[in-house]
Formats: structure tokens, C-alpha cells, sequence
């Protein structure tokens, strides 16, 4: 299907045959800037894999190889002998899963703690830079001044944060999940505000000469353009907002792998700080997973889905 | 690796060698009196020990800051920078990096890093009691150590607390359920705004800041490791082994320097606190707090009834009993070699 071609059958049911025209006339003219949901299908099913697991073997199989011989040279000690280090500077994997398997319980729930710190400012984060993106669009007089907020927000470096949000929220998880929440914001307040003004001018008047209110505008256009932009921000954030969570363990908490990481260190725990940094890289790829999962849901799982609520 | 290191050392003191030589010309040129030729020579020959402390400089370290202002190193032939530590600063991890030679840690900490392999030995106990207790407020109703089951307590972490876990371990409780085991900050911010039940304190410094604050120890519950039997010894000295093995001679002359600067310190409390206030950034301390600090160091420097001469020993016995604790409470987890963690020689050439 062309993009694009979704337009026609709304254009030629409701004004006849010259907007027909027009629309074809715009098809024409708008083939550049089609909707992004529909130009990135193809390309993500490519990456994701939208078919069989057999076909797929080939491609996980080097990867897996390179990560697996990263590991058995490291355990034999090449980066040991060639970067001077000793173990006790960098401990052998066997030492780390070790220790993970003895502490697999404070690990658990380490992580647990450290998830939901990142996961509570990664949905509050990104509702209020959503919002942010809404109101810039819908009212621009009053959204820029909060997008331009959240870009500023953006360049506050979490370490500067932590301290602060500490202070004003104490010792418990919601100042973690504050400093995760600002650095989920900005992410998704400018990828929702591209998202939502990606539909191109000539897609935006037809919309109008259509008649189309500016909610109609909002929700049948806008939105569903400005899906894969959200999603995109969303799956930025599952890093930056574990990121903003671990850093500010380092400075003042109780738990968390973050907190487990700095402590284990400074014990002369470092297998356990290793191991800390394997579930947080477990945990950072299980949250992207996840919304890479959702993100195949709602853009490719209903491969209908844009097209019928435009037909509606 | 500790030939590279003592390589990129060696290249760093010639480099070092070098900017001294163009500073003694340059100084030459400005007609200073100090004939250069003497100067280098001096400064050849003064051996450089870095001595990284456990934390910033205050009267808890007010024996080397003692020895350094009255040249006691110098007369040994010492060139020793005395390093501060910080919240984020291990001194056995510098000392084994060789980013310092001798360091200041307390005794548990010391043994979980031989455990991992650091090679790191003891030379000298300077504290011979364990000066941290947990305080709380009347009003807790904290009276005994049980009373701490379900309590919020707190600990700096990061290497300060394995007395406590071995308190909890000693009363049955685990610190991930039956307390609430929490990060203390480096004020009394927490336990005054009754964040915490019962927060750690060094007799010396945190104790007193409470009191400073206007509680007075009447209406304080203080429990004391030292009577609750999981006291370990903390303030010594450690050597990296391997600058030890070459160096014996230099660190017996620092253990020296260092004793007689406790002995003076302790004598003369005021001028010690004069000596820590040189080195204590501005602001962050004030001279009164400094001197109670000096005080209360002493008692654990020099106990009642511990001759002042035996300052720096290692009592093998205390030595002992704080590795059996430490095992025991799972600070480590095998037997501590007691042969390779400490060495009596230096402060034995030190004394002699």
C-alpha cells in the first residue's frame, strides 16, 4: 500500500469526487512524508524478527560466540596480562557468578528496589513530558515555555540531582524515582512533540478542509503519527531512567544495586560489585525488551489498527 | 604488575627529580640564600611516603599532622604527604594501587581487603579501643542492644559498619528484616530530626556533635561495642607489601616519627589541634570540636592504664580477637592468615 492511501477512501465518502482529486493530487505530492509508523515497519520487522526463530539462529549465533569467547579469555586472564590488572582488581566470572549465586536473594532484591525506583519516575517522568509535548502542541503559547523546561531539565546532569532530591524527599525510594522521573522527561517531552507534529502540512489541511476539529485533528492524526516517536522516547527512558536511579543510589540509599555496587567496592566485595553490574545490565535489557515487546504490540501486532481508526 | 608499578613510579620520581632541578635553578636565578646544590641533595635524599588517611583531616589523625609540624619526619629523613580521605576514598585500595605507601583504615576493614588478595600488612595499631557506639535518643527506648529489633539504625557504610553487623549477627537479628539497616549521612542531620532510632558514632566526633547540638548524655542511650563484645580494632597503619618488602628501613622511620607525634599530641592537646587546623579545610571545623575530638582520641590511643611508651603496638591478642570476630561474624569468610596480616618487625625496628 502507498503511504498515504489510507486518506482516500475518508476523502472520497464524505466530499466527492473533487476532493477525491485533491487527495490524489496530495498522494502525489506528499510521498516523502508519509506517516513514520508505516515507513518503519519494514525495517523493524527486519531487526526484531517478525519471522521464525529458526531463520533468526544464524544471526544470534555470532554474537553469542564473540560474548562467550569475551568470557572464556577473561576467565583464562588475557585482559589480566594485558592490562597489568589482578583479580581483586578485576575478578574472574567464575568468582562473580559465584558470588551472585551466594547473594542471589540480596541481589533480587536489590534490583526489585532499584526497578521500581526507575520504572515509577520512568511513568511519571513520561506522562509529564507527554503532557509537555500535548500542551505545546494544542497550545502552543503555553507548551513551549514547558518543552523549552524539559530540553533545559534535560541538561541537568543527574549527579547534580541526586544530592538535591535526597534532601527534599528523603531516603526512601521517591527521590530516586524523582531524579529517574527528570530524566525520563525531557526524552519524552521532544520525541512526543516531534511525533505529534510529524504529520506533514499537507496532511494537517486536508484534515482541516475536511472540517475536522482541532481534537478530531489531535486524536485521529497527531497521535497516531506520533506513536513510534513515543514509543522511541519510552525505550530511551527504560535506560536513562535506570541510569538516573543507580547513580542516585550511589549517593544516599539504603538498598538498590546501585547502593549494593558503591558498598560492595568499597568492602573489598568486588565479585558481589560485579555481580551487581551483570543485573543491572540484566535489568536494563529486560525493561527495553519489554517495551520493544509492547512497541510490536501496538505499531505491528494490529498491522490494521492505524488504518481502521482513520476509516472509522 | 608490582615491577610496573614501581616502574611508572620510578619514572614519576625522575620526572619529579627533574621539576626539582629546574625549580632549585629557578630559584637559584631569583638569588635566594639556599645554595641549589644543597637543596637537591636534600631532596634526593628524603624518602617519600604518602600516607593516605581514613578520612579528612581532624584530631582523629593528630598524630602524624603533630609529627609533620614539628619536623619529626623531616629528622627521620621523610618527605610525607599526608593525604585526605572521603566518602568515596578506601585507603587500602589507594595504599594497594601505590597511589599511597602507608594508610589509615580500621583493622576490619583492612582484613576483608587481604581476604580479596590486596597485598596489604599491618605495622602499627595506633587505637587500642574501638571508639564507635550507636546512639539514640531516651525517647527511642533503645535501652539495650535487643531493643534495636525493628528499629531504624544507622551506619555510614562502606566499610564502617561490620561492627554493627556483627552486633545484629550477635543478637539473632538478620539486617535486611529485623532492623531497618540504613545509610547514615556524614552529619547528625538524620538522628537530630529523628530520622534514625539510633545512629552511629565515633565517641570522638559524632558523640560529641550531638552534644554540641544541646542533647544532653542524660537524655542519651549509648551502646557501646566495646561492652557488647564485637569492639574491633580500628585506627592502624598498613603498608602495601610490596613497597614494604623495599622499604622496611623508611616505614620503621615513619612508625618512629609518627609514635612520638601521638605521645605529643596526647601531652599537648592544644598544640596538636593548632597542627590538625592548618591541614582541616576552612570552615568545616571548628578549634573547640577539634579539641574535645583530641580528647576523646586520646582515651582510645591511650587507654587508662596503657603506658603512653607502647603507643603503635600491635597487642596480638586484641589483634587476634578482632580477626575471630570478624570471622565469626562474617566480615570474612576463612580464617584470617594472622602471619600475613600484620608485622610486628617495623614497629619493633621502630622502638628499638
Amino acid at each position: 500500500m502507498t503511504p498515504g492511501a489510507d486518506i482516500e477512501p475518508k476523502g472520497a465518502t464524505r466530499s466527492g469526487a473533487s476532493v477525491s482529486a485533491a487527495a490524489a493530487a496530495l498522494e502525489a505530492a506528499i510521498p516523502e512524508a508519509p506517516t513514520p509508523s508505516r515507513r518503519a515497519r519494514p525495517h523493524a520487522n527486519k531487526l526484531l524478527g517478525g519471522r521464525s526463530a529458526a531463520s533468526r539462529l544464524p544471526e544470534l549465533l555470532l554474537p553469542l560466540a564473540a560474548g562467550l569467547a569475551v568470557l572464556a579469555l577473561w576467565q583464562a586472564e588475557l585482559f589480566h596480562a594485558l592490562l597489568g590488572l589482578r583479580t581483586y582488581q578485576l575478578p574472574l566470572p567464575s568468582a562473580i557468578a559465584a558470588a551472585a549465586a551466594a547473594n542471589a536473594e540480596l541481589l533480587l532484591r536489590s534490583a526489585g528496589v532499584t526497578l521500581a525506583e526507575a520504572w515509577l519516575g520512568l511513568a511519571a517522568g513520561s506522562l509529564l513530558g507527554w503532557l509537555a509535548a500535548a500542551a505545546a502542541v494544542l497550545r502552543p503559547a503555553l507548551g513551549r515555555g514547558a518543552l523549552l523546561l524539559a530540553a533545559a531539565l534535560s541538561a541537568v546532569p543527574i549527579v547534580a540531582l541526586a544530592p538535591l532530591f535526597s534532601l527534599w524527599l528523603g531516603d526512601g525510594i521517591a527521590s530516586r524515582a524523582g531524579v529517574a522521573a527528570v530524566a525520563s522527561l525531557a526524552p519524552m517531552a521532544l520525541g512526543s512533540w516531534r511525533g505529534l507534529t510529524s504529520p506533514s502540512s499537507a496532511e494537517l489541511d486536508l484534515m482541516r478542509s475536511l472540517g475536522a476539529s482541532k481534537a478530531a485533528e489531535f486524536r485521529k492524526l497527531r497521535l497516531p503519527s506520533s506513536l513510534p516517536y513515543t514509543l522511541t522516547a519510552l525505550k530511551i527512558n527504560a535506560a536513562a531512567s535506570l541510569i538516573a536511579a543507580i547513580v542516585s543510589e550511589f549517593f544516599f540509599a539504603s538498598g538498590g544495586l546501585g547502593y549494593l555496587l558503591s558498598n560492595s567496592v568499597k568492602i573489598a566485595r568486588m565479585p558481589l560489585g560485579w555481580a551487581c553490574i551483570a543485573v543491572a545490565a540484566a535489568a536494563g535489557i529486560a525493561s527495553y525488551g519489554l517495551l520493544q515487546l509492547a512497541e510490536r504490540r501496538l505499531l505491528h501486532g494490529q498491522p490494521d489498527g492505524a488504518d481502521s481508526k482513520q476509516a472509522r | 604488575m608490582g615491577m610496573t608499578r614501581r616502574g611508572r613510579r620510578g619514572a614519576l620520581a625522575k620526572a619529579g627529580a627533574a621539576l626539582a632541578l629546574a625549580a632549585a635553578l629557578a630559584a637559584c636565578g631569583n638569588g635566594q640564600e639556599t645554595p641549589a646544590a644543597g637543596g637537591a641533595a636534600e631532596g634526593a635524599a628524603a624518602v617519600k611516603i604518602g600516607l593516605q588517611l581514613k578520612w579528612v583531616p581532624q584530631a582523629q589523625f593528630a598524630g602524624y599532622y603533630m609529627a609533620l609540624e614539628k619536623g619529626y619526619y623531616k629528622e627521620e629523613g621523610l618527605d610525607v604527604d599526608i593525604l585526605p580521605g572521603g566518602p568515596d576514598i578506601v585507603p587500602e585500595q589507594q595504599v594497594a594501587s601505590g597511589a599511597a605507601d602507608i594508610g589509615v583504615d580500621w583493622v576490619a576493614s583492612l582484613l576483608a581487603h587481604q581476604e580479596q588478595g590486596l597485598p596489604l600488612v599491618e605495622i602499627a595499631q595506633i587505637y587500642q579501643k574501638s571508639g564507635l557506639v550507636l546512639v539514640s535518643k531516651k525517647s527511642a527506648g533503645i535501652a539495650a542492644a535487643a531493643d534495636l529489633k525493628g528499629r531504624k539504625v544507622g551506619n555510614w557504610m562502606g566499610g564502617n559498619e561490620f561492627e554493627l553487623l556483627a552486633l545484629f549477627d550477635k543478637l539473632g537479628l538478620d539486617p535486611a528484616k529485623d532492623v531497618q539497616f540504613a545509610k547514615q549521612g556524614f552529619t547528625m542531620d538524620q538522628f537530630l530530626a529523628g530520622e534514625l532510632d539510633a545512629a552511629s558514632a565515633m565517641t570522638y566526633n559524632e558523640y560529641q556533635v550531638v552534644l554540641e547540638q544541646g542533647i544532653p548524655e542524660s537524655e542519651l542511650n549509648v551502646i557501646d561495642m566495646n561492652e557488647e563484645g564485637v569492639a574491633m580494632l580500628e585506627d592502624n597503619l598498613f603498608a602495601n607489601a610490596d613497597w614494604l618488602a623495599d622499604n622496611k628501613e623508611a616505614a620503621a622511620k615513619f612508625v618512629r616519627a609518627s609514635i612520638k607525634g601521638w605521645q605529643e599530641a596526647i601531652q599537648q592537646p592544644e598544640a596538636a589541634v593548632d597542627a590538625v587546623m592548618k591541614a582541616a579545610e576552612a570552615d568545616s571545623t571548628s578549634r573547640d570540636h577539634q579539641l574535645k575530638m583530641m580528647q576523646e582520641v586520646a582515651k582510645l590511643v591511650a587507654p587508662d592504664g596503657f603506658d603512653p611508651a607502647g603507643i603503635g603496638k600491635i597487642d596480638e591478642a586484641a589483634f587476634k580477637q578482632t580477626a575471630d570476630i570478624a570471622l565469626q561474624f562474617g566480615v570474612i569468610s576463612k580464617a584470617a592468615d594472622l602471619g600475613a596480616a600484620y608485622t610486628t618487625e617495623i614497629y619493633d625496628m621502630a622502638v628499638k
